[in-house]
């Protein structure tokens, strides 16, 4: 037995984690279809193929060899680790050969996976010592490269001069290589191939960008007279085909039939113990994998735990650390926002196997060659189904066994995925959604279009129709950026625009983060955009980096920013965010008597009002502070689901509507006054006296429950609490309106169903909406400036969702309501099952029928 | 779609945030005489269109401030300095070459929309300035100026090497043209300007240089350089070329200093030798000059006459280190040793290394060697710059000890 057995053995057997297990799923070994290499290919790259141990090809390797010596643009949907790298190197090594002066580009998502990259080809250039020299003279001269932002400035004309094979990211084509493709002459008039590798990554706001990048690319090409082919590869998703050609303006050809061996792994689905059953509460995914993580590490089992969020990536490590002797530089934390350098010694210890464990956001999930990794461990639903296989696809590059091990959250999504393991493991259908003819986006990149080239009379621009290329140069004339004369476009701004732009964000601006050391010093330790700071590194915020825990104490928007301090603080801070929305313009309407769906640009605005101070020992909350920040404004779309009076009737009826605010009458001070002098001010609990604030008053049966406000205010059912003691009572009997349930399980669900993050949309519920006449709302808006048609493609299935919806609720094993389907109970109390449920119902009849 | 047609979506981008909208610039009525008229100069015709070119003589006897343009030699040494890639003439063709531009972005999106060229003729300093009135007349721009610019052998520009020549050279790439000038040796005077003053002045801007050095100021005609791009954007808008004389006024007096300068370096650089006294930092920067350009012995000449002068200490310290370095080479080492001896009284951590290089290495002497590594690592924990090279010294001390030890 190896040690994976040892640990799976174990994880059947052990008692905390056993009765947690779910299912297991046993991916079968299956074997390889082989090819021999082609009969053409060229004695150098054959023998260079000999030299790396290959002999023979994967079939799907074969099938991109010949689509693209045919010609044809191809995207290539394979298995992790198939050897998707080599489909495309191998053909383009080939023509490179044949044509000396052709050059190709290399598009990677990310810095860290180019410098990865770079090795697979550069090992074709090792000298061949196998055979005959003669042959030599004639092999391909690979003088590949990368720019990207860490190339010193001096190393440029060089690369520039020479290079035939250029590795950069979009970034870099964005703003170095495109507004100075002057200067990449050569490059561009030579350019026969453009690789974009994780093809996939590229969707919502970034793919959008991404999409507007390629078009100013072929712009520059077609103005060098060079018409390159596209090779896209990506992970498995829904709309191959529809996304390479939303991301590039070409048809395709797909490759997914993959010739690939597999070497079996174990999938293993852990739904944590319920350990409140009437609450419904599980024990978290975190703490859950704090539990697995030593029994990993005692049967050296090398793993990476991927977490949600950076947030969580810093709490697991600083648990697992803390609880367990581990011995340093066996563990480290890995994510956006460490610096490059960090990051690079992290991949190199993981490579070496010093490293034991690395507990990583999906950053380390893209295809970086970081060597053997036994298990893997995902903790929640890490935001699609893709997801789940690249970072599953992890484990056992290199081994015969891996384990890949989910743990679900109470998230709506894992628990309909615990349910639907299916659905999980071998169910393909997710579609990458982009927009590219957003209009924040579109008017960047026209922008940084016209910089590089002037506009033409009636030019396109991609897919776009001259007419609409016409009427963003019209509102661009309004700022003197262009001057229009005889229908041809010149950029007469004095700026860069592609600094404007950041392809990542729709923000766009970053905020340093800078650590004040007892020396006085500023050191710093990363950025984030500045949407994500006024809630991440607002003045006050406990930030987590490594581990450690920053107070900071200034943030300044302006110069871009925050200033923090090693902090032994005992608690972690959580931002408290408020909500506006306005509708701006209906996009489009389905409405019948009873209810209301609506898709429209909507200008969603949130601020964070404060922050609540939680300690990390008993994850109480000991302070709330105020902040003032000003809001971020986001022109968006939106869904929009509303109910009529009708409905809302029919549920009352049912005595399930307890949507309404409470208003508790006329009578309240009195009454308030009544019973405070009754229990003689005194908590009725805990027994402790008024101080200089008077107590609560408080609800045994809620007002909600009652048809009448008299029979609710009825004294025998009111009781004076202490504030503490009323917040706990609270908790227990609060009831969760339905439409706040509704409008949180749309909202998982949806992101389930839209292969989109979770952080993509938001929700907004509020039961008597001016939006609707005073009528009850659900809205689930769209976080990106403009939109990426997550709503569009919402609008046309909120019924299908529904009956999702409806499953999920109904096979939930909690008695009324929790977190894993109607909401957390933090939020807003518990219940609303039945509510949610009955709205669900209505909403169903009235879209059958209508 | 016509420009006065409303626009569906300039509401929607105002919304959106990322528009800002326009400027509300009110432009005056103006009369309706052509450019040529109105600013002087001829209109060049070339196959893409018409070219405003504005020549203007001026006569031998013309002051740029203090320096006299009758004539532009180029010291040897700067020519040197410039590394020409190949065999210029005796008396090359020199262009001075100055661009105004749609901003200081650079990329694809800069453009010339003024480029003036000076150069001396027989009757004095001639320039001439084109300058297109559409972007859509550049390729004519290009044209005319690679007839200018055919068969100088030598452009001289202000901060030309990392701006206005690559702007240029972008302009005709945009175009499928090949400029004939491409390979022209060229010389950029900030980098010069940069080596001999950056000791003394605040900043080696041109305007600082026309003020310090030139004593030349400028009409109130002038138009600042910040100001050029909006001030062609509204000729654009308005068609009014009146505002744009003073942008030709700015582009022409940018070429003649240009000239001036070169002149006064070349005089400065070949005559140093008689007046020291002038500016101590400028003779030690030009002393060192030549050294770099391997003409040691005129470059201990003037190092030697800086000696006793009034330099600030750390001046003095190069000038003896300098010297030394260059006696040493020659073989002159009790010279060589007395002079680093010198540069020791500041302190200096290069001069007591290179003293125990030559007592290790040369001398023999390990105690010596020793001394001055002690030597060495004092001073550099004094000075607080040095902190990187005290390992190296430290590896020193022990290998010399080492020596010490085995001769025991």
């Amino acid at each position: 037995m190896d040690k994976i057995d040892n640990f799976l053995g174990l994880l059947s057997s052990d008692q905390l984690l056993s009765d947690d297990i779910v299912s297991w799923h046993h991916e079968e070994a299956r074997a390889g279809k082989f090819q021999p290499l082609p009969p053409d290919l060229h004695i150098s790259l054959k023998n260079s193929l000999i030299a790396q141990n290959i002999s023979d090809l994967y079939s799907h390797q074969i099938d991109a060899w010949n689509a693209i010596r045919a010609g044809k643009n191809v995207i290539i949907t394979t298995g992790t680790a198939s050897g998707k790298t080599l489909c495309y190197n191998l053909p383009i090594l080939q023509s490179l050969t044949e044509h000396p002066n052709q050059t190709a580009m290399y598009i990677f998502p990310t810095r860290a996976l180019a410098q990865d990259q770079l090795k697979s080809i550069i090992k074709f250039q090792q000298p061949d010592h196998t055979t005959n020299n003669a042959f030599n003279s004639s092999s391909p001269t690979i003088r590949a490269s990368i720019i990207d932002g860490d190339t010193p400035s001096h190393m440029r004309p060089g690369i520039k001069g020479k290079v035939n094979f250029l590795l950069t990211n979009p970034d870099m084509l964005h703003i170095g290589i495109l507004p100075h493709h002057t200067t990449w002459k050569r490059l561009f008039e030579n350019l026969r191939f453009v690789v974009i590798d994780e093809a996939h990554t590229y969707r919502g706001i970034f793919g959008s960008h991404v999409a507007n990048l390629v078009r100013r690319l072929i712009r520059v090409c077609h103005f060098y007279g060079s018409d390159p082919l596209f090779i896209l590869t990506s992970a498995t998703i829904a709309n191959p085909l529809e996304h390479a050609s939303n991301l590039v303006d070409k048809p395709f050809d797909l490759i997914s039939s993959d010739g690939a061996p597999s070497h079996g792994r174990t999938m293993v689905i852990v739904n944590p113990t319920i350990i409140n059953s009437e609450l419904g509460l599980r024990r978290g995914a975190n703490h859950e994998a704090a539990i697995l993580a030593p029994h990993l590490l005692s049967h050296d089992v090398q793993s990476i735990l991927f977490t949600r969020s950076r947030r969580s990536v810093e709490l697991l490590l600083k648990e697992i650390t803390n609880k367990n002797d581990v011995p340093s530089g066996w563990i480290r934390g890995y994510r956006s926002g460490y610096l490059a350098s960090e990051r690079r010694s992290i991949e190199a210890a993981l490579k070496s196997g010093e490293l034991r464990m690395v507990i990583s956001t999906n950053a380390l999930e893209l295809g970086m060659d970081i060597g053997s990794v036994d298990a893997v461990v995902i903790i929640g639903y890490p935001g699609t189904l893709a997801a789940i296989r690249q970072q599953a696809g992890r484990a056992g590059r290199r081994h015969n066994r891996s384990a890949a091990i989910f743990i679900a959250s109470q998230n709506p999504i894992d628990q309909y995925l615990v349910n639907h393991s299916d659905y999980m493991i071998t169910n393909p259908v997710e579609k990458a959604l982009i927009n590219p003819d957003n209009l924040a986006i579109l008017y960047a990149h026209l922008r940084c279009a016209l910089f590089e080239l002037p506009f033409l009379e009636r030019e396109k621009f991609g897919a776009l129709d001259d007419e609409t290329v016409l009427q963003i140069l019209r509102a661009i004339e309004e700022t003197r950026e262009v001057r229009i004369t005889e229908g041809k476009a010149f950029w007469t701004g004095s700026t860069y625009p592609a600094s404007q732009v950041s392809l990542r964000s729709a923000g766009g601006d970053r905020v340093h983060l800078y650590v004040r050391e007892e020396s006085e010093n500023l050191v710093r330790i990363g950025e984030v955009d500045r949407d994500s700071a006024t809630w991440m590194v607002h003045e006050g915020a406990v930030y987590l980096h490594q581990g450690e825990a920053f107070l900071v104490r200034s943030l300044n928007l302006e110069q871009g920013e925050a200033i923090m301090e090693p902090s032994w603080m005992d608690y972690y801070t959580e931002p408290v965010r408020e909500l506006n929305i306005e509708i701006v313009e209906t996009i489009d309407e389905c409405q019948n008597v009873d209810l209301i769906k609506f898709v429209a640009e909507a200008l969603v605005s949130s601020s964070v009002t404060g922050y609540r101070m939680i300690t990390w020992a008993k994850r109480e909350i000991v302070g709330t502070h105020p902040l003032s920040l000003p809001p971020n404004e986001t022109l968006t779309e939106c869904l929009g689901i509303s109910l009529s009076s009708q409905v809302v009737n029919n549920i009352k009826q049912l005595g399930l509507w307890t949507s309404e605010e409470n208003n508790y009458g006329p009578e309240w001070a009195s009454l308030r006054e009544q019973v405070r002098r009754r229990d003689g001010y005194k908590c009725r609990v805990c027994g402790i006296g008024e101080g200089k604030q008077q107590h609560h008053i408080h609800h045994k049966v809620p007002l909600k429950a009652f048809t009448s406000r008299d029979e609710a205010n009825t004294i025998s059912n009111l009781i004076t609490l202490c504030p503490s003691c009323h917040r706990k009572a609270e908790n227990v009997v609060r009831l969760r309106s339905g439409l706040s349930g509704l409008s949180y399980i749309l909202h998982h669900l949806a992101c389930l169903f839209l292969m989109c993050d979770i952080e993509d949309l938001g929700r907004y519920s509020e039961p008597q909406s001016k939006l609707a006449d005073g009528n009850p709302i659900i809205i689930l808006y769209e976080l990106a400036q403009g939109g990426t048609g997550l709503s569009r493609a919402l609008f046309g299935q909120p019924e299908d969702l529904l009956f999702r919806a409806k499953d999920l609720i109904a096979s939930c094993p909690c008695l009324d309501g929790c977190p894993s389907c109607v909401g957390p109970g933090g939020e807003a109390g518990l219940g609303g099952k039945q509510e949610t449920l009955a709205i669900i119902d209505e909403l169903l009849i009235h879209s059958v029928h209508g | 779609m016509d420009k006065n047609e409303p626009n569906p979506l300039l509401e929607k981008l105002k919304h959106l945030g990322v528009f800002s909208g326009a400027k509300g610039m009110v432009i005056p009525p103006h009369s309706k005489k052509p450019i040529e008229v109105v600013l002087g100069g001829e209109l060049v015709e070339t196959p893409y269109g018409a070219v405003l070119s504005i020549e203007k003589q001026f006569q031998d006897d013309y002051h740029h401030g203090k320096v006299l343009l009758d004539d532009i030699p180029i010291s040897p040494i700067v020519m040197d300095w410039s590394k020409p890639t190949k065999n210029l003439p005796m008396s090359p063709k020199v262009v001075f070459l100055d661009t105004e531009t749609s901003g200081l972005a650079g990329g694809t999106g800069t453009f010339a929309f003024m480029i003036g060229c000076g150069c001396m003729t027989q009757d004095g300093f001639k320039s001439t300035q084109l300058f297109m009135s559409e972007p859509g007349l550049e390729p004519a721009l290009l044209c005319v100026l690679d007839k200018i610019l055919y068969g100088a052998d030598v452009i001289v520009t202000f901060n030309g090497k990392s701006f206005d020549m690559p702007v240029i050279r972008n302009r005709y790439v945009l175009h499928h043209m090949e400029p004939s000038f491409i390979d022209c040796h060229h010389i950029d005077i900030l980098h010069l300007s940069r080596r001999i003053w950056r000791e003394r002045l605040k900043s080696r801007r041109l305007g600082e240089l026309e003020r310090e050095i030139l004593e030349f100021n400028r009409s109130g005609e002038d138009i600042p350089g910040w100001m050029v791009p909006e001030m062609y954007l509204d000729f654009l808008t308005s068609r009014d070329p009146a505002p744009l004389a003073g942008v030709f006024y700015h582009n022409r007096m940018d070429i003649l200093s240009l000239g001036a300068l070169l002149k006064h370096l070349s005089i400065l650089i070949d005559n140093d030798n008689e007046n020291v006294n002038q500016h101590g930092s400028d003779s030690l920067a030009i002393a060192r000059l030549y050294g770099d350009q391997g003409l040691d012995m005129e470059a201990a000449n003037r190092y030697e006459q800086l000696i006793g002068t009034n330099l600030q200490e750390h001046q003095q310290e190069i000038v003896y280190t300098q010297l030394a370095n260059i006696y040493r080479k020659k073989g002159m080492l009790d010279k060589s040793i007395a002079l680093l001896e010198l540069a020791t009284q500041y302190g200096s951590v290069n001069a007591a290394i290179s003293l125990a290089k030559i007592y290790e290495h040369i001398q023999r002497n390990y105690q010596m060697a020793l001394f001055w590594t002690e030597e060495a690592m004092k001073y550099s924990e004094i000075d607080g710059h040095s902190e990187d090279i005290r390992p190296s010294i430290d590896h020193r001390l022990q290998r010399i000890k080492h020596k010490i030890a085995k001769m025991e």
